[in-house]
């Protein structure tokens, strides 16, 4: 996939910003919506990357896994509050 | 959003190569995309039962819609929230998500424009896939839905 996830920083509320770096020092970012729905996570991207018309540049079930691990590191985090706002998690 | 040919003559000439690992492939049963791009605004009208039409949900979503939009739309309609869209950390999710009932399934192959279609539990631990870019429907293994399945409206 030609866009490597490269950051995940936390924007409270179970958002949080992605960053993908791509070919040529070009960059992309997203903001991924945390939530659980009839017992299964998922993520929810704004803007979406992977319903567009050309093939998407992401493997999503990687950023989803990646974008889940590091939320639930938030949770478990004794700095949970202090994480929300200003935790971030490099990638690379 | 439909994927490349998988070189079959008539209904199936806008099959992407998921459907190539279908069994029971039959013309008809499913809303037949308008445009390229409209495989989300079809499976809108399958989800809601008819209650909106394709071009109802193209004229309110656009072309290359999204599952996360599909969601919204669906709970505005329906004036709860029973939908959300998004996309899967694994396989085995897709599969629980599948299992509950009827979803939108964003599929992805690699090289291809992403795609949606409608997937509901079936007989025999099979699924049954309502696809928009042929119009027609077809049958499924749990693995099909591993190696396929991305993300969706559940």
């Amino acid at each position: 996939m030609p866009l490597r996830l490269h950051e995940i920083r936390a924007l409270g509320d179970d958002r949080y910003e992605v960053t993908f770096d791509g070919e040529g020092g070009a960059t992309e970012r997203v903001v991924c919506r945390v939530f659980k729905h009839k017992g299964v996570s998922g993520i929810r991207m704004e803007p979406d990357l992977v319903m567009t018309k050309q093939p998407p540049q992401i493997n999503s079930r990687e950023v989803a896994a990646a974008v889940l691990a590091y939320h639930r590191s938030q949770l478990k985090s004794p700095r949970h509050e202090q994480a929300q706002s200003h935790g971030s998690c490099d990638q690379t | 959003m439909a994927g490349e040919s998988v070189g079959v003559d008539g209904f199936l000439e806008g099959a992407g190569p998921w459907v190539a690992d279908a069994v029971n492939v039959t013309e008809g049963g499913a809303v037949l995309q308008s445009t390229a791009g409209s495989c989300v605004a079809a499976c809108g009208e399958m989800l809601s039962g008819g209650a909106m039409s394709q071009a109802e949900f193209l004229a309110q979503l656009g072309e290359w819609s999204n599952p996360g939009a599909l969601a919204e739309a669906l709970n505005a309609l329906e004036g709860v929230t029973t939908w959300e869209g998004g996309y899967f950390a694994s396989a085995a999710d897709a599969v629980v998500a599948a299992q509950e009932g009827q979803m939108g399934a964003v599929l992805q192959a690699p090289f291809l424009p992403a795609h949606m279609v409608v997937l509901e539990p079936g007989e025999a631990g099979k699924f049954l896939v309502r696809d928009p870019a042929i119009g027609g429907t077809y049958e499924v293994a749990v693995e099909w839905i591993t190696k396929y399945v991305a993300g969706g409206v559940w």
